[in-house]
Order: C-alpha cells, then sequence, then structure tokens
C-alpha cells in the first residue's frame, strides 16, 4: 500500500533513563490440548518495548503473533507460558508478568498494558453504552468515581476526533459507524493511559481513508509516551507508523531491528519475500509470493523452519539456527553475516 | 394490494431504512407483536395475572364459602354466574383462586428454578473442567430421573404445603434451563467482546454477569415461558393426585378430580376448570413460541 512519508519518533535521547518500559526474554507459549502432543506455538520470543516507540509484529496468520500478547497479558489460561516479561515500574519496582497471579495480572490489564482489537463491533460489549464501557476501566482500577468517570469518558471521545462526544457516549456500540467505533475501542484502551497499548490488526477491518486517521489517532498516543506493539501483517502500515521491527516465522523471531535497516536491508529470506509480496501503486513489477506454506507447529522442521520454502537453502539450513546478532539487529539465518 | 403506487413503494423503502438502524430489542418487539397469536397469548396472560392477583378483590364469594342451601346451582344462577358445587360453593371464586394457586406456584417454581439453574450453569459453562464434568453430571442424573416421580416423593416426603409443592415442580424443572444456560455460557465466553473486557481488567464476577449473561437472556426468557405452562400442569397433575396444596385451597387440579365424580350430575364442574386450564396452557404455550421467534431460538432453546 502507498503511504504518505512515515513520521519518525526519533530515539529518546541518550541520558534519559531508556531502560525499555517491557523486557520480554524467551518468550514461549506450549498449548496442552487434552490428550494430544503439546504444540508450541510461540518459542523463545524475545524483545523490548520502549515509552514513544511503536514495535511492530509481522508475520502470517498463525506465526505467533497475537498469541505471543495475549499470553503476555494472561489471557491463555489454558497455554503454559513460560520466560520472562519484566514490565518497568519507577515507582513500585519492576513487576513480572509470566506467572503472575491473577488478581495481580488483573491490575495490569487495562492499567498498564491496554489492548486495541481489530474488529471493533465484536470485541464491544453489545449490551452497554459506549459510556458504561469508557467508564467501567476506570471503576475496575479504582481510579475515580463514577462522576469522574463519564466526564472523563467524553473527554476520551473527543481526543480520539469523535464529534458530538456528550451525545454520542449515550449510543450503544451498533449505532456506530465502523471508522467511528475503532476510535471508540481506541479510547476504551487508552481511557486509563496505560503504558503500554498493544494494537492487534487495528486497521484490517477499515477502509483506507479511516485506515490512515486512525493511524494518525495511535501517532498521537506515541507522542504521549506510550509504548505500542501493532500486530499486524501490512508491511506498509507497519513502515508508515513503526520504529521497530520482529519478524515471526513459525512462533520464532526471524528477524528484529529498527524498521528502516530490516525492511531497506532484510537479512532473512523471508523478510525478503515478505517484502517482495507488498503490492505498491505505479510499481508495475511483478508481485513475488513466497512458494509453500509456512510448517504445523505440531511438525516444525527441526532446522531453520524456514528452509522448506527458503530459495537459498543449503545442508547447513537443517540443523537448529539461532539468531544471529548482526550489528545491533538479529536474525535467524546463517547467512545473516554474510549478508549485513 | 396487487398494484403498488409509487408512493408506497417510497413509504415502504423508508420504513425499511427506519426498521434497519432500530435496535435489536424493538427488532424483537416487532417480531414478537407481528405473531398474532403470540400477541393475544400475551394479552390473555396479562389478563389472567391480573385476575390472579386481584381474585380476592374481584371474585363474588370466598373460595371456601359453604352454602348448603344452594348446591348444584347450575351456570346462570343469578350471583352464581358458573354455578355452584356439592358444597354450594360459587364455581367461578373456585376458578379465580385456582388460578391464583396455579401462577403463584409456577413462577415461584419457575423463579427458584431460574436460580439454580443459573447458578449451576454459569459455574459450569465458564468454569469448565472438572467442576463442569462434576455439575453436569449430576444435572444429566437428574436429567435421567423422572421429574415428576420425584416431585411425588418430594411432596410426600415434605407434605403438602405451597413451599414443598414449588420446591417439587422446581426441582424436575432446573435440569432443562441450567443445561441451556450452559451452552449459552459456553458460547459468549469466546466472544472477542469478552476477551476485550478482560483485557480492560474486568474480574470474573464482572464478565460473567455484564458480558456473558445479557447474551443468554433470550434464551432464558423464551425456556422459563416455556417452563411457566409446564410447572402449571405439573402443580395441577400433583393435585390431581391428592398431592397439590392442601384444602380448602382450591386448585384446578382438585376441581377437576372433584368434578369428575359429578360428571353426569353437574357436568360444568370439570368443563369450568378444564376450559380455564386449557386456555391458560395455551397462551402461555403461544407466548412461548412468539419469544422463541423473536430471539431466533430454535426448539432446543440455544440461539
Amino acid at each position: 500500500m502507498a503511504m504518505p512519508e512515515p513520521r519518525r519518533v526519533p530515539v529518546p535521547a541518550s541520558g534519559t533513563d531508556d531502560r525499555p518500559v517491557l523486557e520480554v526474554r524467551d518468550l514461549t507459549v506450549t498449548f496442552l490440548p487434552p490428550k494430544r502432543r503439546p504444540i508450541t506455538v510461540v518459542d523463545g520470543l524475545s524483545l523490548d518495548l520502549h515509552a514513544g516507540r511503536a514495535h511492530a509484529l509481522v508475520g502470517e496468520s498463525g506465526s505467533g503473533k497475537s498469541v505471543s500478547m495475549r499470553a503476555l497479558m494472561g489471557l491463555l489460561p489454558q497455554a503454559r507460558v513460560t520466560g520472562s516479561a519484566t514490565l518497568r515500574g519507577d515507582a513500585v519496582g519492576d513487576a513480572e508478568l509470566v506467572g503472575m497471579p491473577a488478581s495481580s495480572m488483573r491490575s495490569v490489564r487495562g492499567a498498564r498494558i491496554g489492548m486495541i482489537f481489530q474488529n471493533a463491533m465484536d470485541a464491544m460489549n453489545p449490551t452497554l453504552t459506549v459510556e458504561t464501557q469508557l467508564c467501567e476501566p476506570l471503576l475496575w482500577h479504582g481510579l475515580c468515581d463514577r462522576e469522574e468517570a463519564s466526564r472523563r469518558a467524553v473527554e476520551a471521545l473527543r481526543a480520539v476526533g469523535i464529534p458530538e462526544p456528550e451525545r454520542r457516549v449515550k449510543m450503544y456500540p451498533f449505532q456506530l459507524s465502523g471508522g467511528m467505533r475503532q476510535r471508540v475501542m481506541i479510547a476504551m484502551a487508552t481511557i486509563v493511559k496505560p503504558e503500554i497499548v498493544i494494537a492487534d490488526e487495528p486497521t484490517t477491518a477499515l477502509d483506507v481513508t479511516v485506515q490512515l486517521q486512525i493511524l494518525d489517532l495511535l501517532n498521537d498516543l506515541k507522542k504521549q509516551g506510550m509504548a505500542i506493539v501493532m500486530i499486524t501483517h501490512d508491511l506498509g502500515v507497519a513502515r508508515y507508523f513503526c520504529d521497530d521491527i520482529s519478524v515471526l516465522y513459525s512462533g520464532q523471531i526471524v528477524e528484529q531491528g529498527t524498521i528502516d535497516e530490516v525492511l531497506d536491508g532484510p537479512l532473512h529470506p523471508y523478510t525478503e519475500g515478505l517484502r517482495g509480496s507488498v503490492l505498491e501503486l505505479g510499481d508495475d513489477s511483478p508481485l513475488h509470493t513466497i512458494p509453500g506454506q509456512p510448517p504445523d507447529p505440531s511438525a516444525a522442521p527441526r532446522g531453520c523452519r524456514f528452509a522448506p520454502r527458503c530459495p537459498l537453502v543449503e545442508d547447513r539450513c537443517l540443523q537448529p539456527q539461532p539468531l544471529i546478532q548482526v550489528g545491533d539487529r538479529t536474525a535467524r539465518c546463517w547467512k545473516a553475516t554474510d549478508r549485513g | 394490494m396487487t398494484a403498488l403506487s409509487t408512493t408506497d413503494i417510497v413509504l415502504s423503502s423508508d420504513t425499511a431504512t427506519r426498521t434497519r438502524i432500530v435496535s435489536e430489542g424493538r427488532r424483537r418487539w416487532l417480531r414478537f407483536s407481528a405473531n398474532k397469536f403470540a400477541f393475544l397469548g400475551a394479552i390473555f396472560c396479562v389478563l389472567l395475572v391480573l385476575a390472579a392477583v386481584l381474585a380476592p378483590w374481584i371474585a363474588p364469594y370466598p373460595y371456601d364459602k359453604v352454602d348448603y342451601s344452594n348446591i348444584f346451582a347450575p351456570p346462570g344462577t343469578a350471583g352464581h354466574l358458573l354455578g355452584t358445587d356439592n358444597l354450594g360453593r360459587d364455581v367461578l371464586s373456585r376458578l379465580l383462586f385456582s388460578l391464583r394457586t396455579a401462577l403463584m406456584i409456577a413462577f415461584a417454581a419457575e423463579l427458584a428454578a431460574l436460580v439454580l439453574a443459573l447458578a449451576i450453569g454459569l459455574a459450569a459453562g465458564y468454569l469448565g473442567g472438572r467442576v463442569d464434568q462434576l455439575l453436569m453430571a449430576g444435572t444429566d442424573i437428574m436429567f435421567a430421573f423422572p421429574s415428576y416421580l420425584f416431585a411425588v416423593i418430594l411432596v410426600t416426603v415434605l407434605g403438602r404445603s405451597d413451599g414443598a409443592v414449588i420446591i417439587a415442580i422446581a426441582v424436575g424443572s432446573w435440569v432443562n434451563q441450567a443445561r441451556l444456560i450452559r451452552a449459552q455460557v459456553i458460547k459468549m465466553k469466546v466472544q472477542e467482546y469478552v476477551e476485550a473486557g478482560r483485557a480492560m481488567g474486568a474480574s470474573s464476577p464482572t464478565l460473567v454477569l455484564r458480558y456473558i449473561l445479557p447474551g443468554a437472556w433470550g434464551p432464558m426468557l423464551v425456556a422459563t415461558s416455556f417452563g411457566i405452562p409446564a410447572a402449571i400442569m405439573a402443580e395441577s397433575g400433583l393435585a390431581l393426585l391428592g398431592l397439590g396444596v392442601a384444602p380448602p385451597t382450591p386448585s384446578w387440579g382438585t376441581m377437576i378430580i372433584e368434578g369428575y365424580g359429578q360428571l353426569f350430575n353437574a357436568p360444568y364442574l370439570i368443563l369450568a376448570p378444564l376450559i380455564l386450564f386449557a386456555l391458560t396452557m395455551l397462551a402461555f404455550t403461544w407466548v412461548g413460541d412468539g419469544l422463541r421467534d423473536a430471539f431466533d431460538v430454535n426448539n432446543d432453546g440455544h440461539a
């Protein structure tokens, strides 16, 4: 998709504390279906989230983008989650999200980590008014009284650019248009001012014109200092909006770095393939697809998981493939050092 | 209706646009009231409830006022619109009080059944796993046990009081509702907005009561509306066996069994309770049908 020139947020100036807001190390998510072999759907994911920066999680369906983030928020009670995820708390001390008891997790969800869902219609309670849904997180987390919450609900709607917020706040989700619902969704996820916002394909279900407006809104949040995780499979959206990127393939990170570096000079053949399959207006060169399909997570290859589809596959690719550090980027490919 | 004028078409398309944006609740009401049987049934049910509530004031005589000087008065006798029975008691008054008994017991039993079904259905559906297996095993055993027999045993053990009859009927009718609520909860709890609610920090009780339960109201309402005639039937059935509410409180079942003894002598004694009983059952069933269609719920009660 053709997007206007991206606006970059500069890396926080050195001197300020640039410890990440969230440090994820070796996050592994395993589903334990009854009477069947466990299935590891996210395998050793590590990433850092910084205040005021957006991190793109890119990959095909089933690559583990959404699952990893849901696991972080403790939304997958049926899965086994290992590794660590440290939420920085300057005033209250750091908190470890993996293995956190459910009662503490509830005060993190919504309050410190907000989530924006892909389809606002499905993600809003059809039986409650916009006002109730906006106020409830504030009340659940004991941040203010009902009267103040109602006032903040109107403010939040105004902040996401909804005209006549006093009237719209009384409406039910079905009375709003798709773009408006997505704005309300953003207001819901951010009304408690979380440090981290996870946006799960926030623009996929929207018209292109509305997409840009929503991205601008998210950009405002970024400027306010929130750390944003953008789950997407649209490289155009990722490039327009994000500062860092992790490319996931079959539950593993195959490449990670700043977005310009990664998209301008991919080190992993999969990233290159993804980039080649992006449709651009005015570009008549043939569209590339990646042949084959991602492996079944219950039967992933022992070596590089991309090897069966890789155009550059060699014998050594059949050995287990670690992440390789190249400069300040990482890639899960033997050839990364040659290319970097 | 064969030739539609242009204005008709414009008007109808205008109505279509307007109905498209009406709320789900209003759409249900439109669908319900468009069903003539359901609508009539609903009006009749309202009248029945009013008559039952107002029975002590609108009944011409107390239900137990005996008048030996005026036994077996035929319907139409001055002062006794539907006649009198073998003790000279006014049949109309007894009918009204029987209605009161039937509705009171049916509503109380359905309410008790609903509370029990909610507790068990919500717990089983939401918590899943072991809790679900255990609760559903219990429910299935109850389901397999003939509920009428169970009710007979309960009333025999507890004695013939209003409370005992209510408990006996409630115990027989919560099973279906619990299974229904559980199925509905399992369906609703995977909705994205429930996960979104959890992601915003909602506690489990909040999720169950405000995010999951509202989606189950429709099927629950439908099941309850079918449960009421079933409970009326059960109450009369128990009374027929002499296990209903204790006399002299009148009940249709008692009236029918008393009328049976005078079948050839005074047929109106059995006809009057039978006809009102049948009409009541029909009205509640029609309302149930209308609600089921309005909520798009199929015969098993699943939306």
